[in-house]
Formats: structure tokens, sequence, C-alpha cells
């Protein structure tokens, strides 16, 4: 099995143990959930910026959304 | 009956939306419709290498309850050294040989987008450019998001196409071809009343000119080639974000994990840790660490004893390495429709922290970046 297959395999594992055990939650019991430090999203620019820092130094990658140009930079 | 509190009512407003809080999805219409964002950002590299100075603007327009339009801008002033290739120094250590501290460009970039909300479904259309001396790109982007289970699950898909042109100061109007093809999906899962996950998967395949027009390689019996690389990259990576409250310490803490392989030969794993906390009189601060590292590419290597074959490449991000960083973050809400965030990383890289593969110590370089946002919504 190539890494890219057991990569996928360890996402499909992940997710099925995230889901397993979710009971619904209600909109009234999301107080907390709506706190601030709770956003699963950084600020858009502080997010775009160190995203496009990440791939101009590093030659890994990560599953952060499409979108966004390529750039010279060295 | 009693008026209800704007926090409470932000907080209501908020909870009814959630968990619209996907990547690149998070301007879905809400409490605040209208939006601005003006940050400046401060980059630089140890050893008087590379330094940025980024300003950028955005905006969120709606357009009737339905639909909503974005606009952004961004300007980038690049200035000072860049590495160009390996050489054998003083006692057979190898050192790197820089260009010199006269590299300077102007990035310009922009990007308008589309969103239509209908019930549970959302999408977002982008369209993007940007352009500077030597690189010039044009991408079109297309999103779809939908709410499942009362909104405790949220599935997003992408697509993102680009057209990039890469020439050099040497002939600058030699523009060469780069395709690039991004495939995602992932799952937002609210797991309970204060944990939250997000799993995402993302394919990318590059085809045309992927070489570094400014690198290249020392052959001790050949001299100096030219940087070539294989003419496909297929990356795939997977990132896991997991959000949790802890009422013992009235903060969430954050953990986000990625893998990536392509075939190149380029294996590499992200780990990052946050802690966010509020603090009383609308501060929110957080603080955390991130630890990369990757293995190098096949046709790597930092110096050749005999001339490699078609693909070669000294450049010090297809090396083995690694790197150790700290992250920090402050957010206060001036007023009820104004926010300023100040937000800072330093990365050290290390090439005794790869992960596989053949990495030097003359790569080592430390970078920083700083910046400062302030928001408007109404």
């Amino acid at each position: 099995m190539t890494l890219a297959a057991r990569l996928i395999v360890i996402a499909a594992v992940v997710a099925l143990l995230a889901n397993a055990g979710c009971a619904t939650v209600q909109p009234w019991e999301r107080g907390t959930l709506a706190k601030p430090v709770m956003a699963m999203e950084e600020p858009a620019h502080e997010t775009a910026q160190k995203l496009r820092t990440y791939s101009a130094k590093e030659g890994g990658a990560a599953a952060t959304g499409v979108g966004g140009g390529g750039c010279g930079c060295n | 009956m009693g008026a209800i509190s704007p926090r409470l009512a932000a907080l209501t407003a908020a909870a009814m939306a959630l968990p619209g809080v996907h990547a690149r999805a998070a301007d879905a219409p809400g409490e605040h419709p209208w939006g601005v964002d003006a940050t400046h950002l401060e980059y630089s590299e140890s050893g008087n290498r590379m330094r940025v100075r980024v300003n950028q603007a955005s905006a969120v327009v709606p357009i009737g309850e339905s639909f909503q339009l974005k606009a952004n801008g961004i300007q980038d002033l690049m200035s000072g050294a860049s590495p160009v290739f390996n050489a054998p120094g003083p006692g057979g250590k190898t050192q790197q040989v820089l260009t010199g501290a006269s590299v300077f460009d102007n990035r310009k970039a922009g990007d308008i987008g589309a969103s239509a909300s209908i019930g549970d479904n959302q999408l977002t259309l982008r369209q993007g450019w940007s352009k500077e001396n030597d690189y010039k790109s044009t991408w079109t982007s297309l999103e779809g998001k939908r709410d499942f289970n009362r909104k405790s699950t949220t599935l997003a898909v992408g697509f993102a196409f680009s057209n990039d042109g890469v020439s050099s100061h040497d002939a600058p109007d030699d523009f060469r071809t780069r395709i690039k093809r991004d495939f995602f999906g992932g799952v937002t899962q609210i797991i309970d009343e204060r944990s939250l996950v997000e799993l995402s998967v993302e394919y990318s395949y590059s085809n045309g000119f992927l070489s570094d027009p400014y690198k290249l390689v020392f052959v001790q019996s050949a001299g100096l080639l030219r940087d070539a690389r294989p003419g496909r990259r297929r990356q795939t990576a997977v990132t896991v974000k997991y959000l949790t409250y802890v009422p013992a310490i009235d903060s969430s803490l954050q953990a986000v994990g990625s893998l990536s392989t392509d075939n190149w030969g380029i294996g590499s794993g992200a780990l990052e840790l946050q802690w966010k906390k509020e603090l009383p009189g609308e501060w929110l601060v957080n603080a955390g660490a991130r630890y990369y590292t990757q293995s190098s590419a096949d046709f790597y290597a930092p110096l050749y004893l005999t001339p490699p074959g078609d693909a070669h490449s000294s450049d010090y991000r297809l090396a083995g390495f690694g790197s150790i960083g700290w992250i920090a973050g402050v957010t206060k809400q001036l007023t009820p429709n104004f926010s300023v965030q100040i937000a800072a990383e330093r990365s050290y890289r290390r090439a005794g922290l790869r992960s596989g593969g053949t990495g030097i110590d003359a790569d080592n370089y430390i970078w920083g970046l700083y910046l400062v946002t302030l928001q408007a919504r109404f």
C-alpha cells in the first residue's frame, strides 16, 4: 500500500472514530461552542499569510482548502 | 420580557450558525454581514536574507440575504538575499552561496468572489490574479458546503485551477507555464457540547515548468548546472484539527496535525498546539508551538560529485529538515464594530530534525513574521 493510500485509510479511520458516539448537540446547547476561543478559524488574513509562508519555505503540504495563486517566493 | 444583552444575542447567533466554520468559509452570512479587514505584515529571515513587507485589505458586502461579494488585495515588497547553491567550503564543510542583497520585487495580487447560500448549502466562486516581475498567476476556485444533522456536521468540497507563468531577471519576458489543480474535501463535526473536530484531505497535481530559475547545483566535476525538477508533481495531504474547551482553565486547547506525501519523495508531518483564553475587557490571547519535519526529495543533494541525472536540485526547501516555532497573538475588541489583532510566529529550522533523507546545517536559519490587523464589522 502506498503512503498516499495509507494516509487516506488513516483519515477515514479518524473520521469514523470522530463520528462514533457523536450525539446531536442541540442549538441551545452550543453556548460554549460559540465562545470566541472556540472559533475553528483563525482570522482570514493571518491564516492566508501563514499558509503562504509555509508553502514558500517548506516542501510538504497540508489540506487547508483551495484558492490562492502561486508566487515566485524564494 | 427583558431585553437580551448584545453579548448573549451574539453568542446565540453564533451558536445557531455553527459549525459553519470550515476553512475559507468563515465569512458566512451572520451577525455582521458587512466586513472590512486591513493588515500590515513584516517578515524577515536571519543572516540578512529575505525581508517582506505585506499590505492586505479585504471587504465582504452582502447582496440581499443570500448572496455575498468579496474582494481582496495584497501588495508584497520583497528585498534581500536568497540561497542559490551550495559549494565546498573550508575544511570540506558545505556552505551556502547567496544572491547578495540585491533582490527586489513588488508583487500585487487580488481576488474577487461571490457566495450564494440556499438553505443548508453554500457555494463560493473566486477568481484571483497575482503579478510580480518574474511570476504571474491566474486562478479560479469553486467551493461547496452543506450542513447536516441540524448543523452538527458540515461537509465541504472544493476545486481550484491555477495557470502560472515563471520567468527570471535574465529573461524577463520568457514566461514558462506551470499548471496546478487542487481537489479538496473536508468534514467538520461537533463531537459534544465543548469539542469540535475537522478532517480534511487535499490532492494536488502540478505540471509544466516546476524548477526554480534562480537555483543552481554545484557539480564537483562539471561546475554549475541549472536547477531541474520533474515536470509533474502529485501531492496528497491529510489534516486533522481538534478544538476543545477546558472549563478547569476556562480556556480552549487546539491541536492541528498534518501528513503529506508526493511523488518527488518528500514526506512531511506537522503538529501545532495552541492555547486560547478570553480575558476581561474583551481581550483574547493565544499562544502555542508548531513542529514540522520533512524528508528530502529523491533527486535532492546538497552538491554533486559527478554529473547528476535529468532531475537535480540543491534547493534548501527540498532538503530534509525540521523546524520548531512559537506562535502568539492578542485580539482586543475595541467597540462592538471594531477590533485590532496582533499576531507573531517565529520558526527555527534545523537539519537535525529531518524525518529522512539528506539535509545540511548550512541551510539552518530562522524566520519570523509579525502582523497587525484592523477589523470592522457592521
